[in-house]
This record gives structure tokens, sequence and C-alpha cells, in this order.
């Protein structure tokens, strides 16, 4: 029977590889965040209608999503009458228009995890 | 008043809408769109045999109109590139290029002896979201649209939305939500069933034309010189008769060539034909 042997050091690289993986993780996820926040509410800054708004929202984690809107029960049927209309304003979508700042925070998470892991390397001291 | 001259900038278009056929960028899709909504019917009431049609309307009905409901409005969102799509500059051959063949939107290839070394940038991929209402006055019918809308008209799963121009579209709903209204008028406060579907069309714009004479001279061969010469006198042959010489052929006598290591040569002299109008 043949039988596969690892080395203890192994063992201890690979518990300390994911402890690292799972911490830079969790920082490239709040660096994007920020970054998406920032972008949301500097596009409804320069929108008349949504200017005063922007200081209401947020980026949340919920249902293991990642959500981005208006929380604030003060300001939440204002943002969803500007967001989807009436039948007196047109609407006026700044969460469904995000697609491209989407991508571009996952490009800030990517470029974390890029700049500290590298590719196909065990650890950074490789 | 003198009339002003067209921006040679701008004008001729590369892909000049159809305001009458609804053809051309956007104006097809939208047509596509209202097309599909179309012909949507739902009973008068229970126990009624009659049906009543639902209304489409390019953004919420005017004040002067007299609302029929149930209706279905389209509200244009955003027309956006769709970078993840984009290729590098990708030259294709006219042969074989995907080209709508009934779509007004380009102009005609030229004779085909001319189109050869034609050459057309790859189509820009672009997105366009609407927001599509369905307003109701009565919870019976808001159910029936929700129903077939969620079955047949905007399914969960991409489909594909065929255009008056022979195009099928691929289609998404990337949204639903529910949003009741309350209505007020002279006679009272009224229930206003209302939902929302967010959707998005995969379409595509020319980067340029056939007729665009930049692509057109850039790319046509007009003279090609092939010479068949001794492998050892390659190198001679490329300095003294090809290196800074235009037409080696007029500029050299055949004994000049040939005592250059030339065996024999193959030339053609193409014929320019000018770019279509």
């Amino acid at each position: 029977m043949a039988e596969v042997v690892f080395p203890s050091t192994l063992t201890v690289q690979l518990n300390a590889y994911g402890q690292r993986l799972q911490e830079e993780a969790q920082v490239a996820a709040d660096k994007a965040t920020r970054f998406l926040h920032d972008r949301v509410t500097s596009k409804a800054r320069m929108d008349p209608q949504w200017s005063s708004l922007a200081d209401a929202i947020e980026v949340w984690s919920e249902d293991g999503r990642l959500v981005v809107g208006v929380r604030d029960n003060d300001y939440r049927s204002q943002a969803f009458a500007l967001e989807y209309g009436d039948e007196v304003r047109p609407p006026n979508p700044l969460f469904r228009t995000l697609t491209q700042d989407i991508r571009d925070a996952s490009d800030v998470f990517d470029e974390h995890m890029t700049t500290v892991f590298g590719y196909g390397r065990l650890t950074e001291s490789d | 008043m003198t009339d002003i001259a067209p921006n040679p900038d701008i004008y001729p278009l590369r892909a000049e809408p159809d305001l009458i056929e609804h053809l051309g960028f956007i104006l097809a899709e939208e047509e596509a769109l209202k097309k599909r909504f179309s012909g949507i019917k739902v009973i008068s009431r229970p126990g009624y045999q009659g049906m009543t049609d639902v209304g489409v309307w390019f953004r919420y009905p005017e004040g002067e109109r007299q609302l029929a409901y149930p209706f279905i409005t389209i509200d244009l969102l955003t027309v956006e590139p769709d970078y993840e799509l984009f290729t590098s500059t990708f030259l294709q051959d006219p042969q074989d290029l995907y080209q709508p063949s009934f779509s007004p939107t380009l102009p005609p290839l030229p004779a085909p002896e001319s189109a050869y070394g034609y050459t057309i940038r790859e189509y820009l991929p672009m997105r366009l979201v609407w927001q599509v209402s369905t307003f109701c006055r009565s919870a019976l019918h808001d159910r029936y649209l929700t129903s077939i809308f969620m079955t047949d008209v905007l399914p969960y799963r991409p489909f594909f939305i065929e255009s008056v121009d022979g195009v099928a579209r691929r289609t998404d709903r990337i949204g639903f939500q529910a949003a009741d209204t309350l209505e007020t008028t002279e006679s009272g406060t009224k229930r206003i069933f209302r939902k929302i579907y967010t959707i998005s069309m995969l379409t595509e714009i020319p980067q340029n034309s056939f007729a665009d004479p930049g692509s057109y001279s850039q790319f046509i061969a007009l003279r090609a010189l092939i010479p068949v010469v001794d492998r050892a006198k390659f190198d001679h042959y490329f300095k003294t008769v090809l290196d800074g010489h235009a037409d080696p052929i007029d500029e050299f006598t055949p004994k000049e060539r040939e005592d250059a290591g030339e065996y024999f040569h193959v030339a053609h002299e193409g014929r320019l034909t000018p770019p279509a109008t």
C-alpha cells in the first residue's frame, strides 16, 4: 500500500497561509467597500436630485451579499421615489447604474490580493 | 437666414437612425420592446367574457391623456458600453463578417472586386437598460400581469427579443420591485398596483463603415512585387534593388536586376476604386 507523508512544516505553512488569506481578504473587502461607497456618494452629490441624500447612502452586507442603498427611514421613501419615479417624475436611477462602479470595486479587491500574494505563490516570501 | 453647412467632422453619419421605420441604434431596440408588450389583454372583470387591451406608453402618459388601466410604461434608464465584452481592435474580413443583410444602418457593400482589402472594425457591445412598469387598478389584473411577466413576457432566464431589423438581441431581467402606490384625484384616493421590472438588452454599434474613406484607402493593396532571387545574393539584391526604391521594375533594367541575383518576378498593379458615396 502506498503511503504519502507530509512534513509537519508543510501543514504549518498551509495553516498560516489560510489564516493570512482570510485576513487579507477581509482587508481587500473593506477597501473595495469603501471604494464603492465613495464612488456612489460622489455620483449622488453630482446629481441635483440625489445630492441631499448622498450622506444617507450606505454599503452593507446582508445575507452574504453586498448591498448599496439607503436604510435610514427618514430618507428611504424619497430615495425610492427618485430611483423608480412616479407619475410626475421620471425615474432617476442611481443604484441601478452601478455596473462599471462595481467592476471597479472588484478590481480594487483583486489588486490588493495580487499585491499581497502575487500569482501562484504559496507564501509571499518565495 | 442662411442654411448652416453640415459639420464635416460628423457627417455623413456612420449609422443614422430611421425615424420613420424605427431602425437604428436605440430606436430598433425600443420598437422591439414595445412590440413585445403590445397585444397583451386581461379579462375586464371576473365572470365577464370581454377582454381589455393593456396600453403601452413610453414614459408615464401625459396628464391630458385619459388613463385607461391597466397599462405598461417603458423608461430608458441608461446606455452603457459593455467593456467586458470589448475585444482588442479586431479587423474583420467583410467576406465572412456578420452583418444584418437588411439593416439600413450600414451602407451596402461596394462591387465585389473592390471589396478585397476592405476591413471593418469589430462592433462595440452596448447595454441598454430600461424600467418597465405595470399599472393596474385592481389586484386581479396586477396578479395576472405579474404572473405572465414572470413566465412569458420577461422570464428570469435570459431570453431574446427580435427587433424590426431582424436581429435577435439577448435580454436579461435584472430587477423586480413591487411599488404599489396611491393616486389622489378629485374623486378621492385610489390604490394603484404597480410592479417595476428592470431589464438589460445587449446590442452593438458599428465603429466604422465600409464607405469610410479611411478604411478603404488604408487597407487596399495597389501594387505587389514578388521577386525570386538567388538565395546567396538576396542581401545584395535587397540593398541594391529594393531598399529605398519605390518602383524597382522601372528603375532598373532587366539586366541590372539579373546581375543582382533576380531569376524572375511577379508584379501586380491594382486599380483604385473610389469609395462609395
